[in-house]
């Protein structure tokens, strides 16, 4: 369709905001509430803008370009009534300029007095210092005196962790309120009051952490004003770099930017274009990048005990007392665990150096005990071409969402965000587990289930629906007659029962699956560990092929995916996991070697144990040597995440005191062991010789990586039905450290403060 | 608006007020999002245009041709009923 701006003729092809479209044409329309993603708002009514033929102005943010539309932008009159806005709009802010003499501009004031604890924290708003309402201020310069400031009014908020709120700053553009609500689903921040006391709070006023409030730092990210601060920014100095990384607390991969000053992190937000974010983050990656990357437990230099000290020492002393005791032992007197926290590099490093350097068939690493793990595994064992990969965006896609027990708001939060992406476009959530979660209120229905009788409850659901009649599709797939046949064994009312719901429930939440497809069904490591674990995963998978459900085992750790690919690609190991776990707790090694710390040690496991870890945390009691490995914003690496995207992450700092990447402290033990092949010069170089050798990353190359890529994988699902009785049994569960809050050793719930007082509610 | 009309019958007018409020008047009716706010300055623009006279008394001679501003009223004649300040109220 055709459109006239400003009497210039453009072609538009899609639905487009005014707004949005002269935007994209470099047309500068000011606007204050309109934040790209969010709902048309039109309150600031700053982008009023003239349409030929309408009687009144229109907003640009709301009013959609039509056929044969002619918009003028700017005129002295529209103009003139946006400059009388903003002096309305300003009246109800504290003045960002002078009126009379006694009154300061809110930048001034704050360098003049040097309040930086008042929270105003103008200059340091969350765009570092690109103040959206300054610049607004600049292009329409409204006069102040026009009418009277409320300046002051407002009590300003600090008892929050992380974050200080000053209302005498807002301008009532409503931004933080809607993204809470419509894109973070959370809805802790709503408008308070009339007039002009009308104000953003919470509800009854309290404080935001006896809200829902995840702290997710959402808000602080699109506020205009320096009404909502970060506590952790509150001195007047502004970054002097920008640098992309790709956040290591979860296993998620969200693309930060950090802020740096002189070579040190000052803050983190998310960055807009990140791809598997896209401007969201959680609070960890949004405020506690530079606590953890400085947190006072950091290994600093290597440690080697003497005398029953762990005393600093060189690297070359520290790596020489290693490969001292390595040498003496045997090759199965040896065990290695990884970390899937670390980088690819890090882990094709260590598999290599366990593998084939030491020729240890005893390598484990907590990749091993995730739920994609397990639900290759299965695969695996029927035959079965696992398929892993999946996107988010399929996710936010589905009709019907079936969680068991994870908490994803805390967990994976960005998932958490597809999934209430779909819920509010009419995606119903089904909860199963036995615990209450924060975000139950937004399910539809909640499953209270033991652990361990997912299976009955899902095969129950598997014969209601080839019962119903509509076995259109599935029942051609392979496998089909066994499975039937199975199902009849299964006893609804038996399956209600242990379900603790009435039949009828349960042949209503079948018929809504059946009706409502694609499912997605969402689980943790819980849901597939012990005894029930490989019924409950056939029993899954079988509901999925029926529901054309997506399977998304999810996993807390950055690497998990990337781990398993690499060390599936070093071959068998010497049986189950869980053995080696029991091996090291029993003490049946002479030595071993933890990259990360993630098996809970309680005594001295071996005569001799190294660690390379990032953090000092309770192993270290029992360590002979400490390596410090530098964390993901010290390193230059690539990282896969849940999805099974693998995405390269950039140095952002250099490492803190002797801290090394990982691949680096490995391959120079290996050198000192005298072992070839670990003349690695760089992280490219590790990764180019690691995508020869496995095979989901083959054809992918270090320079390629900017945007990310998926790993490789078969593209058609194998359409087959599966029985749980010819599954092997599954080890038991081992006591491993893992958990949503932890990173190399640093538990954040507990070792940072604010971390803790908000999970701690 | 309120608070310039309460200041004027306080007889704390400046003689920037009526244009103050003219344009008041004139954003309201143009920018507002509903048809409330669009009509709500209307009372205002309707005493503007024919009781300007009185607006001048309030302004310039603090003093309330209708006696009904209180604080503006002599001290013996107390008005009885505040039609001028409702008819401001109802206008916001």
């Amino acid at each position: 369709m055709k459109v006239i701006i400003d009497g210039l003729p453009f072609q538009v092809a899609d639905k487009m905001s005014i707004l949005d479209f002269a935007r994209d044409k470099g047309i500068t329309i000011p606007s204050l509430c309109h934040y790209p993603g969010l709902i048309p708002f039109s309150g600031c009514r700053l982008c009023l803008v003239a349409v030929k033929g309408r009687k009144a102005l229109a907003p640009a943010c709301d009013t959609f370009l039509e056929d044969g539309m002619e918009v003028t932008t700017n005129t002295p009159a529209i103009h003139k009534i946006r400059r009388q806005i903003l002096e309305l709009i300003l009246s109800e802010h504290a003045n960002p300029s002078p009126v009379s003499d006694d009154r300061k501009s809110c930048l001034g004031a704050l360098s003049e007095t040097g309040e930086a604890n008042q929270a105003s924290g103008y200059s340091l708003s969350s765009n570092n210092g690109r103040h959206e309402f300054l610049k607004i201020l600049g292009t329409l310069n409204p006069d102040q005196a026009q009418f009277p400031s409320l300046e002051g009014t407002f009590e300003i908020h600090k008892e929050d962790p992380l974050l200080d709120r000053n209302y005498n700053l807002c301008v009532l553009c409503g931004r933080c309120v809607r993204i809470c609500h419509e894109v973070r689903g959370v809805s802790a921040l709503a408008f308070v009051n009339r007039s002009s006391r009308a104000a953003v709070g919470t509800a009854l006023g309290r404080r935001l952490l006896d809200t829902e409030c995840q702290f997710c730092g959402a808000c602080l990210d699109v506020c205009p004003t320096g009404a909502l601060t970060e506590k952790s920014l509150k001195a007047e100095v502004l970054p002097d770099t920008e640098k992309n990384t790709i956040c290591s607390f979860c296993g998620q991969g969200c693309t930060l930017r950090l802020a740096l000053k002189q070579g040190k992190i000052m803050g983190s937000v998310p960055a807009k274009q990140g791809t598997v974010n896209q401007g969201q983050a959680c609070l960890k990656g949004r405020f506690l990048v530079a606590e953890a990357v400085y947190h006072r437990s950091r290994v600093s230099r290597p440690l080697v005990r003497k005398n029953g000290k762990l005393q600093e020492t060189t690297w070359n002393e520290a790596l020489a007392v290693i490969a001292q005791e390595f040498s003496r032992c045997q090759a199965r007197d040896i065990a290695i665990a990884g970390s899937a926290c670390d980088s690819c590099e890090d882990i094709f490093a260590l598999e290599k150096f366990g593998g084939e350097g030491l020729k240890t068939e005893n390598r484990i690493g907590s990749g091993d005990f995730t739920a994609q793990a397990r639900f290759r595994e299965f695969a695996l064992g029927q035959s079965l071409e696992p398929r892993l990969n999946f996107r988010f965006s399929d996710i936010g896609r589905a009709k019907t969402i079936v969680l068991f027990g994870e908490n994803l708001a805390v967990s994976q939060p960005i998932v958490w965000l597809e999934v209430h992406r779909a819920i509010r476009s009419g995606a119903k959530l089904i909860i199963v587990g036995p615990q209450e979660l924060c975000i139950r209120r937004c399910a539809s229905s909640w499953i209270k289930l033991r652990p361990g009788q997912e299976s009955e409850l899902l095969t129950g659901l598997s014969k209601i629906l080839v019962e119903s009649g509509h076995a259109a599709e599935f029942s051609r797939f392979e496998g089909f007659a066994v499975f039937k046949k199975n199902l009849e064994e299964c006893v609804l009312s038996e399956a209600a029962a242990s379900a603790g719901l009435q039949e009828e429930k349960l042949l209503k939440l079948a018929l809504s699956l059946e009706k409502r497809k694609p499912a997605a069904f969402l689980f943790g490591a819980e849901f597939c560990e012990g005894p029930s674990g490989a019924a409950n995963l056939a029993a899954l998978r079988n509901l999925a092929l029926q529901t054309q459900g997506l399977i998304v085992p999810l996993s807390s750790e950055s690497n998990s995916r990337g781990a398993l690919e690499i060390s599936a690609a070093f071959g068998k190991k010497n049986g189950h996991p869980g053995r080696i776990v029991q091996g090291i707790s029993s003490g049946s090694f002479k030595a071993l070697y933890f990259a990360g710390s993630f098996l809970r040690l309680g005594k001295k496991p071996a005569e001799f144990l190294a660690i390379q870890d990032s953090y000092l945390d309770g192993n270290a009691d029992y360590a002979d040597v400490i390596l410090p490995q530098a964390t993901f914003a010290e390193v230059e690496g690539t990282f896969v995440n849940v999805e099974g995207r693998l995405q390269k992450c950039e140095r952002a700092i250099e490492p803190q005191a002797e801290a090394k990447p990982g691949w680096q402290i490995i391959s120079q033990l290996a050198r000192k062991m005298g072992m070839s092949g670990f003349s690695f010069k760089a992280a490219s170089d590790v990764f180019q010789e690691l995508a020869g050798r496995v095979p989901a990353f083959s054809g992918l190359s270090w320079d390629q990586l900017t945007r990310g890529a998926f790993l490789q994988e078969p593209e058609t699902d194998f359409r087959k039905f599966t029985a749980a009785e010819t599954l092997a049994d599954l080890e038991e569960a081992v006591d491993i450290a893992s958990g949503p809050d932890i990173y190399k050793g640093l538990n954040m719930s507990r070792d940072i403060k604010d971390l803790r007082l908000i999970r701690g509610r | 608006m309120l608070e310039i009309l309460d200041r004027i019958s306080h007889g704390q007018g400046q003689a920037s007020d009526i244009v103050r409020l003219e344009d008041l008047a004139a954003v309201m009716k143009a920018a507002s999002l509903c048809d409330l706010g669009q009509t709500a300055p209307n009372p205002v623009l309707t005493t503007l245009r024919y009781f300007k006279d009185e607006y001048d008394a309030h302004i310039r001679e603090k003093r309330c041709p209708a006696l009904v501003c209180q604080s503006l009223a002599p001290a013996r004649k107390k008005a009885k009923n505040s039609r001028k300040q409702e008819t401001g109220r109802e206008a916001i």
